[in-house]
C-alpha cells in the first residue's frame, strides 16, 4: 500500500513548518538577560546589616602590627643560605639523577639564584608548555591550576606566600602592611610606581574596584569568589592606602586577600554596558588583548597554539633607574601541547625547557645520553596526595563502608610498598595521614600504612562480614536482606597509575573475599559524579591548599553538600577543631589542633591515602632558580619569577 | 537453491549448505582460516587448561575438585578453598600444606593474567619482574604490573571471541526482526525502518559508545557488548531486507501464501532459510569487526575494568612506552598479530563463504 | 523526479532532527557539565580542594543546565534556524570557527587518503578482476585480505616503531614541525615537513579502503566479464584491454560512484584513534575532547555536519544511481 504523495507530501511539509514555528517561540538568544529582576530578588533575601566602614581618621587611632613585606627573591635567597655548598656546577649537571645524594646535589645547583647580573642570559627565552589553552586573559575569570601560573605574570599582585607557604606581601608591589590589632583590618599602602600597560597608575581604586566586580552577582567567577567573598569589604582611602575588612578575627583571613586586580579605568565603562564582563564585543576583545600590570605583558596569543610574554619595561625601570629586580627572560613563550607524550617529545627535541615526568619516563626514559646531553632531570616533594575516598554515605545508599572498621580493612588490604617501589620506582613517597610527614601539621607519631591482610580479614569478620552462602565472597544481613560485598570503584581515565591503584587494591580485596568493580570514567564524569556522591569508592587525588584550613572544605560536616566532602564524612570532633584551628593565631597551639585532626583523621579513615606525588622535572641544562614547594614548583612566591638560563 | 515447492524448504536448505560446504573445501585458504578459528574457539574456552594458577582436577581432602573453573567464574572456585586460605597461601603451597596426599593436574604454564606470580610460589621459581621482557619463564614478557603477557592473552581470546559472539549476536538479532519486518512488509513499514536504520547509521558510534558507557551504573564487559551490538545490527538489516523483498516476489511464497500458511511460517520456515546466506556472511565479517571495535576501545581505555586482560588494554600499555628509551615492544607485537589473526581468519572464513554461496562464480 | 527528491529532502531533514535530538539528549545525560570541569584539576587527575560549588550551582542555572534538556535542545535549534551554531564553552570562539579550523587537517588526510585509495584500486582491481584465478593475483588478493584484516590502530604503532623510534626516518607525531623550525623553512621545506608527518596517518587510513575497493572492484567486474556483451565484444576481435577497460570496467563504475557517495561522510568525520595517535589536529580528535569536556555547542555542531553529509551522501548515492542506470525507474 503506497501513501499517495500529494496529502503526504503536504502533511509532512505541514508538520516541519508547525515545529519550525514552535522552535522560533521557544528559542531565546544564548546571551543572558541584565539582571533586573533576579538581582532585586536575591537582594531582598539576603540583605544583611550594611556596614559602614571608619573614616581615615578613625583609623589612625587603631593599633597596627606590622607584616611582612619582602621581595619574593629575597626571602628564596634566605631559604637557600644554609644549604651545603653544592658541587661546581658542571659537575653537579654531569650527575646521574640516580640516588637521593645526587638528587639533593642537583637540586642545589639547579636552583640557586644568579649571584650577579652578568651570569644570568638577559635576552634568553623561557619556553614553557600547557597542556590546554588558557580561556580568558581576564584574569577575574581564571578557573585552572594552569591559568592561575600564567596570568599572575602579566598581572601584578599584591600577596603571596614563600615556599615554605608562609604568607608575604611582595616589596615589589606593596610598601607598608599591617594588621589591626583585632585581626578585623588589613592595611596595605602600595607603591607608587606600578603601571598599567596603558600607561596609567596603578592604584588602590583598582583593588576596591575588582573586589566589587568580583563581588558582583552578575559576574560569574566562582573561582576567584571562592575566597574573595569571605571578606566584608574592601575600601581604597587614597590613591595608595586599601583596607580590607574580614568578617571574624581568623587566621586564614590573610589568604583571602589576594585577588585579581583589574584596571578600574577600563572595566568601569565597559561593564556599566555589560554587567557580565563576559559577553559584549568590546569585553571579548578586551579579554584577548588585555590591559596589564605585571613584569611581563602579552605579545601574542594564537589560540590552541602558543602564547608569547615579553618583559615589561615600565616594571624594572622608570626614568633609567632599576627600581624593581629585572624580569630574568625576554620572553616566556608558552606551547600549548594537549599529548602528553607529544609534549615530552617537544621537550627531548629541545622545543620546551620543562616537562613534569611521570615514574615511567623518569625511570625509563630519561636515563641515556641523549637525554642527559641536553637535559637534567631533578625531584622534589610536593604535598599532592592520591587517595581512595570510602562513601559513607552512597546515593543510592548501600551499607559497605559505614563501618570505621570496614574502612580500616580497606586501608590495610592495599599493597602500599608494591605499588611505590615496584610502579612508581620508590618515587612517591608514602602517606602517613592527610598531611604531608614534612609538614607541620602533620602528626609525627603516625607510621605511614602498611598492608596487613590477615588482620584486615579479622576486621571484616568483627564487622559482620562473612561467606554465609559459599560462592567466596563476604555478606551480610542488611535490614533483613542478604548483601554481597562487591562494590564499584570509580577511576578517572587518562593516568595509568590510578588504573595501577585500582588493579592492585581489586587483588588484594579478592583474597579477602571482597569483590571490587573498577570502573574507569572519564575527568569530568568522575568530578560530577564524585560532588553528587553516586559511587562506592573513588580513587582520585588533591593538591594542597596553602594552608591547612582547605581540609575543611574535605573533611568537615556542611562540606558535604558545598564542598569537597565526597565521601560524607563526618566527625563533630574533626569540625570542630578545625573551627578552633581556624581562630588559634598561636604558632604551637594551632600546630597541635591539626596534629589531633591528623590523628583522628588517620583512626577514622574515610580515605586510604595511598601515597603523596612528588615533582619529578626535567629541565634544560641552562635552566636555574627552579625551586620546589608544596605547591608545586610555580605555585608560590616569586615561582616562575625565580627562573633564569645561565648565560652560556 | 530451492528447486520445487515441493520439497520441503527445510531439506532443500540442508542441501543448500552441503553444497555450500563441498565448494567451500576446495579453497584451501578458506580451510586455513577456519582451522584457525576453530583453534581460537578452543583456545578461548579451555584457556584455564593452557595457562593458570589453579589445578584443572585436583583431588583435596579425599575429594576431587575442579579449581580452574574460577577462571569462568570466580563463584564456582569451591569455598573449601576459600575457607582454607589458599586465596592468601596458593594452590601449590596450600595443596601442599593442608593435605601432603593432594593429586593436582596442572594447566600447561603456571602463570595468571590477574596477578604477579611470587617468590617461590611455583617450584622455588623467582619472582615474576615488572616490565619484563620474553624470557623462558615469562614467555611473551610481563606488564608493569608484573602480570605475564602470554597468560593474559589465552585468558583474552575468551574475552575477544566472546564479544565478538555475543555483540553480533545482539546484533543479528536486532537487524533480522527488523530487516524482515521492512522486507516482508513493505510500504510504510518499510519506510518508518529504513530511517530508523539511516538513523543508526548517521549517529556517530564514538558518541553513542561513550553516552551509553558513561550513563550506565556498572559497566561491565556484557554491556559493552550490547552496546557494540546495538551499533552495528544496520547491514545485517539492509542485507536481510534486500533479500525479503527479492523473496516475497517469488513463487513458492506466492504458493504458500496461497494454500494459507499463517506469515510467521512464512516468514520463519520458508523465507528466513533462504534469506540467511548474505546474513551468516555477514555476521562471520560482523564478528571481525566487533574484535577490532572492541581492542579499539579498549585501546582508548572505554569500556571494561582495567585489569581485564583484553588485548586491546595490552596495547594501550605498550603504546604509552613507545618513543621511549626501552619501548615494551612485547606489549605491542603480541596483542597486534593476535587480533590481526583473529580479524584476518573470520574475515576469510566469510570471503570464502561469500564465494562458496554464489551462485554466479563456477 | 523532483517530488522524490523533495520527499526525500524532507525526510532527510526528519532524521536530521531526530539525530540530533538522539545525540544531544545522549550528552546531557552523561555526568557532568562544562562546568564540571571549570572546578580545576590537572591532567595527572588531582582536583582542587578548595573549591566550593555554591558558585557554580548559580552559574549552571544561568546557563540553562539545572532545566529540562529538552529546553536546552530547543534553544539550540532556533539558534541554529539563525544561522548561529553557538560558541564553544571552551574559550567562546565560535564553533563554525572551530570546527573550520580543523577541517583542513581533516580534509587533506582523508582526502588524500581517498584519492591515494581510488587512484590505486582501480588499476589493481582491474588487473584482479581480469587475471583472477592465476597466481600472482591470488598473491595480490591474500595480501591485500591481510591488509584488511590489520587493525589500522596497530599497523599504526608497528609502522611508528619501526620508521620514527627504530629508523627516525619519520617524525612521530603531529601536522608539522613546531613554528620556529618552520620558520626557518622555505616554502619546500615547509612541504616536504608537511609530506613528512603526512606519510604515516595516511598510510594508515588508506591501506584498509584500498583493499575494500579492489575487492569491490574485481567483484564488480568478474560479474561484468561474464556477460554476453562481453563475449560479442571478444568474438568482434577486440583487444583484451579495450575489453576490459572500455566495456566490462565502464559498467562496473556505477556502483563504485555510489561508494563513492557512501563515503563522502567518513571524508570529514575523521578517525578518533588514528588522530590520538599521530596527534593530528582533525575533527576526529575534536570530537572526542570536546564529548570530554561536555563542550555541547562543539559536539552538537559536529554532529551535524557528519549526519548532514551522511544523508546527503546517501541521496547522492541513489540519484547517481537512479540517474545513470536506465533500468531503475521510481514510481
Amino acid at each position: 500500500m503506497e501513501l499517495t504523495k500529494g496529502p503526504a507530501l503536504a502533511s509532512l511539509g505541514g508538520l516541519l513548518l508547525s515545529v519550525l514555528v514552535l522552535i522560533w517561540l521557544f528559542a531565546s538568544p544564548t546571551i543572558p538577560q541584565p539582571p533586573g529582576l533576579q538581582q532585586n530578588v536575591t537582594a531582598a533575601k539576603t540583605a544583611p546589616p550594611v556596614f559602614v566602614p571608619p573614616s581615615l581618621e578613625a583609623l589612625k587611632t587603631v593599633k597596627w602590627s606590622p607584616q611582612r613585606v619582602v621581595s619574593g627573591f629575597d626571602v628564596l635567597r634566605e631559604i637557600q643560605a644554609p644549604r651545603p655548598a653544592p658541587l661546581p656546577e658542571d659537575e653537579a649537571l654531569r650527575l646521574r639523577n640516580t640516588d637521593p645524594q645526587s638528587n639533593a646535589r642537583i637540586a642545589a645547583a639547579v636552583g640557586r639564584l644568579p649571584r650577579s647580573d652578568e651570569e644570568v642570559d638577559w635576552d634568553a627565552t623561557y619556553f614553557r608548555y600547557l597542556p590546554s589553552d588558557v580561556r580568558t586573559f581576564n584574569y577575574i575569570f581564571y578557573s585552572s591550576r594552569y591559568e592561575g601560573e600564567v596570568l599572575p605574570l602579566v598581572y601584578a599582585g599584591l600577596f603571596g606566600f614563600d615556599s615554605n607557604l608562609v604568607p608575604l606581601a611582595g616589596a615589589e608591589t606593596v610598601s607598608e602592611w599591617s594588621t589591626s590589632e583585632d585581626r578585623m583590618m588589613d592595611r596595605v599602602v602600595l607603591r607608587d610606581d606600578i603601571t598599567w600597560s596603558d600607561g596609567k597608575p596603578f592604584t588602590a581604586h583598582d583593588v576596591e574596584f575588582s573586589f566589587r566586580t568580583i563581588m558582583s552577582p552578575d559576574v560569574r567567577c566562582p573561582a576567584v569568589k571562592n575566597g574573595a567573598d569571605k571578606l566584608k569589604m574592601v575600601k581604597a582611602y587614597d590613591a595608595r592606602t586599601v583596607v580590607y575588612f574580614h568578617k571574624e578575627p581568623l587566621v586564614t583571613n590573610v589568604f583571602n586577600l589576594n585577588f585579581p586586580i583589574m584596571p578600574k579605568h577600563v572595566y568601569e565603562p565597559t561593564l556599566a554596558r555589560d554587567p557580565t564582563m563576559q559577553a559584549s564585543e568590546e569585553h571579548i576583545r578586551l579579554s584577548e588583548n588585555p590591559v596589564t600590570s605585571g613584569q611581563y605583558r602579552l605579545v601574542s596569543w594564537k589560540k590552541g597554539q602558543e602564547i608569547i610574554f615579553e618583559r615589561r619595561p615600565e616594571w624594572y625601570e622608570r626614568h633609567g633607574k632599576r627600581i624593581r629586580p629585572k624580569p630574568h627572560f625576554k620572553r616566556i613563550h608558552f606551547r600549548i601541547i594537549a599529548d602528553r607524550a607529544a609534549a615530552f617529545l617537544a621537550f627531548r627535541s629541545g622545543e620546551i625547557d620543562e616537562y613534569e615526568l611521570t615514574p615511567d619516563h623518569w625511570a625509563l626514559q630519561t636515563n641515556g645520553d641523549d637525554f642527559h646531553a641536553r637535559a637534567t632531570k631533578v625531584w622534589g616533594t610536593e604535598w599532592s596526595l592520591y587517595w581512595i575516598g570510602w562513601n559513607q554515605r552512597p546515593i543510592p545508599d548501600a551499607p559497605y563502608f559505614k563501618d570505621r572498621r570496614v574502612r580500616e580493612a580497606m586501608a590495610i588490604a592495599f599493597p602500599y610498598s608494591e605499588f611505590i617501589e615496584k610502579i612508581t620506582y620508590a618515587l612517591y613517597q608514602p602517606a602517613t595521614g592527610i598531611f604531608h610527614t614534612d609538614s607541620w601539621m602533620a602528626d609525627p607519631a603516625l607510621q605511614p600504612f602498611r598492608q596487613d591482610l590477615p588482620r584486615a580479614a579479622k576486621l571484616l569478620a568483627e564487622a559482620g562480614w562473612a561467606d554465609t552462602d559459599g560462592d567466596n565472597i563476604l555478606d551480610r544481613m542488611e535490614n533483613g536482606q542478604k548483601v554481597p560485598f562487591r562494590f564499584s570503584f570509580l577511576i578517572p581515565a587518562g593516568n595509568p597509575l590510578y588504573g595501577n591503584i585500582a588493579s592492585l587494591q581489586k587483588r588484594d580485596l579478592e583474597k579477602l573475599g571482597v569483590v571490587c568493580e573498577v570502573k574507569e570514567m572519564d575527568f569530568t564524569t568522575v568530578q560530577a559524579l564524585a560532588r553528587e556522591h553516586r559511587f562506592h569508592a573513588i580513587c582520585f587525588g588533591f593538591g594542597t591548599g596553602a594552608d591547612p584550613d582547605t581540609v575543611r572544605n574535605i573533611l568537615g560536616t556542611k562540606a558535604y553538600e558545598e564542598g569537597r566532602n565526597f565521601t560524607g564524612y563526618s566527625n563533630p570532633k574533626v569540625d570542630d577543631l578545625l573551627e578552633k584551628g581556624q581562630k588559634e593565631f598561636d604558632p604551637a597551639r594551632r600546630a597541635a589542633i591539626y596534629r589531633e585532626v591528623d590523628r583522628i583523621v588517620a583512626t577514622d579513615l574515610p580515605f586510604s591515602f595511598v601515597c603523596f606525588r612528588p615533582t619529578l622535572a626535567a629541565l634544560s641544562k641552562d635552566v636555574r632558580g627552579y625551586n620546589f614547594s608544596p605547591r608545586g614548583p610555580y605555585g608560590f612566591t616569586p615561582g616562575v619569577g625565580a627562573v633564569w638560563k645561565k648565560k652560556s | 537453491m530451492n528447486e520445487t515447492a515441493s520439497n520441503s524448504p527445510a531439506a532443500g536448505a540442508a542441501g543448500y549448505w552441503r553444497l555450500v560446504w563441498r565448494r567451500y573445501r576446495k579453497r584451501r585458504l578458506g580451510l586455513a582460516a577456519l582451522a584457525v578459528v576453530v583453534f581460537l574457539a578452543i583456545l578461548g574456552a579451555a584457556a584455564p587448561l593452557v595457562v593458570g594458577t589453579r589445578p584443572i582436577i585436583c583431588r583435596y581432602q579425599g575429594r576431587w575438585y575442579f579449581p580452574c573453573l574460577y577462571y569462568y567464574n570466580p563463584r564456582w572456585e569451591n569455598p573449601v578453598f576459600f575457607k582454607d586460605g589458599f586465596r592468601f597461601t596458593y594452590y601449590p603451597r596450600g595443596l601442599a600444606e593442608k593435605d601432603p596426599t593432594s593429586i593436582a593436574l596442572w594447566p600447561l604454564v603456571y602463570a595468571d593474567p590477574y596477578r604477579r606470580v611470587d617468590v617461590g610460589e611455583w617450584r622455588g621459581a623467582k619472582g615474576d619482574p615488572n616490565r619484563g621482557p620474553p624470557s623462558l619463564r615469562n614467555l611473551l614478557g610481563t606488564d608493569a604490573e608484573g602480570r605475564d603477557v602470554f597468560s593474559r592473552m589465552v585468558h583474552g581470546t575468551r574475552i575477544a571471541l566472546l564479544v565478538g559472539f555475543v555483540a553480533v549476536g545482539i546484533a543479528a538479532a536486532i537487524g533480522i526482526v527488523v530487516g524482515g519486518l521492512a522486507g516482508y512488509c513493505g510500504g510504510w513499514v518499510d519506510k518508518i525502518l529504513s530511517r530508523l536504520v539511516e538513523l543508526v547509521m548517521s549517529v556517530p558510534a564514538i558518541v553513542l559508545i561513550l553516552a551509553l558507557v558513561a550513563v550506565i551504573e556498572r559497566p561491565t564487559i556484557w554491556h559493552l557488548m550490547a552496546v557494540i551490538g546495538c551499533t552495528r545490527w544496520e547491514s545485517i538489516a539492509r542485507y536481510l531486507r534486500a533479500e525479503f523483498l527479492r523473496l516475497k516476489e517469488t513463487d513458492f511464497v506466492a504458493a504458500a501464501r496461497a494454500l494459507g500458511v499463517p506469515p510467521h511460517r512464512i516468514i520463519l520456515r520458508h523465507m528466513l532459510p533462504n534469506a540467511l546466506a548474505p546474513v551468516i556472511v555477514s555476521i562471520s565479517f560482523g564478528i571481525a569487526g566487533a574484535i577490532l571495535l572492541e581492542s579499539g576501545l579498549s585501546f582508548l581505555g572505554i569500556g571494561s575494568e582495567p585489569s581485564t586482560p583484553s588485548w586491546g588494554r595490552i596495547l594501550n600499555e605498550g603504546f604509552n612506552t613507545l618513543g621511549g628509551e626501552r619501548p615494551q615492544w612485547w606489549l605491542v607485537l603480541f596483542p597486534g598479530l593476535a587480533i590481526f589473526t583473529a580479524i584476518c581468519a573470520y574475515n576469510l572464513v566469510g570471503d570464502t563463504l561469500q564465494e562458496a554461496m554464489d551462485p554466479r562464480i563456477r | 523526479m523532483l517530488q522524490h527528491l523533495l520527499r526525500r529532502l524532507l525526510l532527510g531533514l526528519f532524521t536530521l532532527v531526530l539525530i540530533t535530538i538522539t545525540v544531544y539528549g545522549l550528552i546531557r545525560s552523561m555526568p557532568g557539565n562544562p562546568l564540571t570541569l571549570l572546578e580545576g584539576g590537572d591532567p595527572m587527575g588531582i582536583a582542587n580542594p578548595g573549591v566550593r560549588t555554591v558558585f557554580y550551582r548559580e552559574m549552571e542555572k544561568e546557563m540553562g543546565l539545572d532545566r529540562h534538556w529538552l529546553v536546552g535542545y530547543f534553544n539550540w535549534l532556533g539558534d541554529l534556524a539563525r544561522g548561529d551554531l553557538g560558541r564553544s564553552l571552551q574559550d567562546r570562539s565560535p564553533v563554525s570557527a572551530a570546527i573550520g579550523a580543523r577541517i583542513g587537517p581533516t580534509f587533506l588526510l582523508s582526502g588524500t587518503s581517498l584519492a591515494l585509495a581510488f587512484l590505486l584500486s582501480i588499476p589493481l582491481g582491474i588487473y584482479c578482476g581480469a587475471r583472477s584465478g592465476r597466481l600472482p593475483e591470488r598473491a595480490i588478493s591474500t595480501f591485500l585480505y591481510m591488509l584488511f584484516s590489520l587493525p589500522s590502530f596497530v599497523a599504526a604503532l608497528y609502522l611508528l616503531i619501526l620508521f620514527s623510534v627504530e629508523l627516525k626516518w619519520l617524525p612521530l607525531r603531529g601536522m608539522h614541525s613546531s613554528d620556529e623550525a618552520l620558520a626557518s623553512m622555505s616554502a619546500a621545506g615547509r612541504s616536504w615537513d608537511l609530506i613528512k608527518h603526512m606519510v604515516l596517518p595516511v598510510a594508515c587510513s588508506t591501506y584498509a579502503s584500498l583493499a575494500y575497493y579492489v575487492r569491490f572492484i574485481r567483484a564488480n567486474l568478474q560479474e561484468a566479464i561474464r556477460q554476453d556483451y562481453i563475449r560479442t565484444a571478444r568474438a568482434k576481435g577486440l583487444g583484451e584491454a579495450a575489453v576490459v577497460v572500455k566495456h566490462a570496467f565502464r559498467n562496473t563504475l556505477i556502483p563504485l560512484a555510489t561508494l563513492l557517495g557512501l563515503t563522502l561522510a567518513h571524508l570529514m568525520s575523521g578517525s578518533v584513534i588514528l588522530e590520538r595517535i599521530f596527534n593530528w589536529p582533525g575533527m576526529g580528535l575534536l570530537f572526542f575532547e570536546a564529548i570530554g569536556r561536555r563542550d555541547y555547542p562543539v559536539i552538537m555542531g559536529l554532529t551535524l555536519s557528519f549526519s548532514v553529509l551522511v544523508l546527503l551522501g546517501n541521496l547522492l548515492a541513489d540519484l547517481l544511481y537512479a540517474l545513470v542506470d536506465p533500468r531503475i525507474r521510481f514510481s
